[in-house]
């Protein structure tokens, strides 16, 4: 969709409007053309150094206001991605390619690959998955700083950090990013859950546990967003719950520049579509010009 | 797609018949594809496969499974939403095939006895007790011969459907049920085809989550979605 109102800006990247596909939730890029090509950007699944198999199933389990996934990051590799990927992927809004690595040398690794990339907008660095084994590196500020850096300091695109809500002062992780040069922060990956059958009396997902997400999250996000903004100069966006077009503009309003749709792309992949034309409504009612209008009143 | 509920009820102490009437012309399925139904109380479809179908109707069969199928059968009218369908579908090729179903599994199997009217088709049926059974008359017009087989021997043979399989009779198999009676076939190592029907759950349905995963001879794992839920017994360990 490509409407004046919704132009959106990003540490310094133009957005035809602020409606992401979060990583995970779209594949790889090579499905669902129209649909891509509609929202602001794109964000792949995590792309990491040597392909990754995955979690065994069951990965999915739910209720009627969560979603638990447990896929572990299953992915063919950066190279794969550059290969055989890539050229399908429409070229008319933005991608953001999401990286994940096992070391803070194969973080900077797949990072370069993607640098030389013409038409990648940014580079999300996922500091924050749930489903692997290994410690989630955003909840140590040391080990994000070393992350963020290496990546900083080997690359020229843009650099989105997603961080994670678990167990974290969330505060001292963004300053981490800050210092290490992070362009933006993306606020949040989902929560540590798990989930039980009574009558086996055994863990459901393969792997145990997973990541939640949850429209019942996003008043915490938004707090979340709200007071980084307050407290740091950075860009924040937003990733958590949306449902709808209204559940964006109150992301816009606690001081998100983008907003990431996830989980409602599992069971409506056209989602994007009905949340942009509730956006344009919204906005119309609101009578909003332009999107830099967007503020919270005192 | 709406689809208008049109029947939803118990047929025996296990299965439960829905009917749907959709809204709009949507795509007929093939054997063993299968549609997404959205259920007030979950957030996910609930991924069922067809037993009949026409261009305005769909029924399915099912089990009460979890929170989603407990509250769909609670559901007497009113709309749902339904996607699909979904999956690779599989037609029999060859002239004499066996199907062997085990309690629910039975459903996508009676939806393929239709494709393969002209031709022998025989069914292997195995439930826990009498009790489970779909009446005969629900299937029989479509077979040759079949077999009814419980596991306390309170209808037909004795037993396990594993037990009654001639490999030399037939030329393909097509088999659903749960994950034990798969596996056991698929160590049966049978020189001919054997075609499994497989259930998980389902995200997207459509390649785009990888949140249904079933692990491929050739290393990893594959979406059961999009290079599923029908495998051919060699490509997948289950």
């Amino acid at each position: 969709m490509n409407e004046e109102v919704l132009y959106s800006e990003c540490c310094g990247v133009f957005f035809k409007n602020p409606v992401l596909l979060a990583s995970g939730t779209f594949g790889l890029g090579d499905l669902f053309p129209d649909v891509i090509s509609s929202a602001g950007g794109f964000i792949t699944k995590a792309l990491s150094l040597n392909p990754i198999e995955g979690n065994p199933p069951p990965r999915l389990y739910d209720d009627r206001c969560y979603l638990i996934n447990s896929v572990g990051l299953e992915n063919p590799g950066v190279d794969y991605f550059i290969d055989n990927i890539l050229d399908k992927i429409p070229e008319d809004s933005n991608l953001i390619v999401n990286i994940v690595g096992k070391t803070v040398n194969e973080y900077e690794l797949v990072a370069k690959k993607l640098d030389g990339i013409e038409r990648i907008s940014a580079v999300e660095i996922n500091l924050s998955c749930p489903n692997t084994r290994r410690e989630i590196p955003a909840r140590s500020a040391q080990l994000t700083e070393k992350i963020l850096s290496s990546v900083r300091n080997s690359i020229n695109k843009p650099i989105w950090a997603k961080l994670s809500p678990n167990y974290v002062d969330v505060f001292k992780i963004t300053q981490a990013s800050v210092k290490a040069g992070a362009d933006a922060v993306v606020i949040f990956n989902t929560f540590y859950g798990m989930a039980i059958d009574v009558y086996s009396k055994r863990r459901i997902l393969g792997a145990g546990s997973g990541g939640v997400s949850s429209p019942g999250f996003k008043p915490f996000n938004m707090y979340t967003i709200y007071e980084i903004k307050r407290r740091f100069d950075i860009s924040v966006i937003a990733s958590g719950g949306v449902r709808n077009g209204r559940d964006v503009l109150e992301y816009i309003m606690s001081g998100a520049s983008l907003v990431e749709i996830g989980s409602i792309n599992l069971v409506e992949p056209k989602a994007v579509f009905r949340i942009l034309n509730e956006i344009l409504e919204l906005i119309k009612k609101l009578n909003i010009k332009n999107f830099d209008e967007i503020n919270l009143e005192d | 797609m709406l689809a208008e509920i049109v029947e939803n009820k118990p047929i025996n102490k296990v299965l439960y018949s829905l009917w749907v009437k959709v809204e709009e012309a949507y795509k007929l399925p093939l054997p063993g594809q299968f549609f997404l139904l959205y259920i007030d109380n979950v957030f996910l479809g609930r991924p069922l496969t067809p037993v009949d179908v026409s261009k305005t109707h769909i029924r399915f069969i099912y089990i009460v499974k979890g929170r989603g199928t407990l509250y769909l059968s609670g559901l007497t009218e009113g709309k749902i939403r339904i996607e699909g369908p979904f999956g690779k579908g599989i037609v029999p090729e060859k002239d004499k095939i066996l199907l062997i179903a085990g309690g629910v599994g039975i459903a996508p199997l009676i939806y393929l006895m239709r494709f393969h009217e002209s031709k022998h088709t025989d069914l292997l049926y195995g439930v826990k007790n009498v009790s489970e059974l779909l009446s005969e008359s629900e299937y029989m017009y479509y077979l040759n011969n079949s077999l009814i087989i419980t596991e306390d021997g309170s209808k037909g043979k004795k037993g396990l459907v594993t037990h009654y399989i001639k490999e030399e009779d037939y030329d393909e198999f097509f088999v659903c049920g749960p994950l034990g009676m798969l596996k056991t076939i698929q160590q049966m190592d049978f020189k001919k085809p054997v075609y499994l029907f497989l259930e998980d759950m389902m995200g997207c349905a459509q390649g785009l989550c990888n949140g249904c995963a079933v692990k491929s001879v050739n290393g990893g794992y594959i979406r059961t979605c999009i290079k599923g839920p029908v495998f051919e017994t060699r490509e997948i360990i289950l």
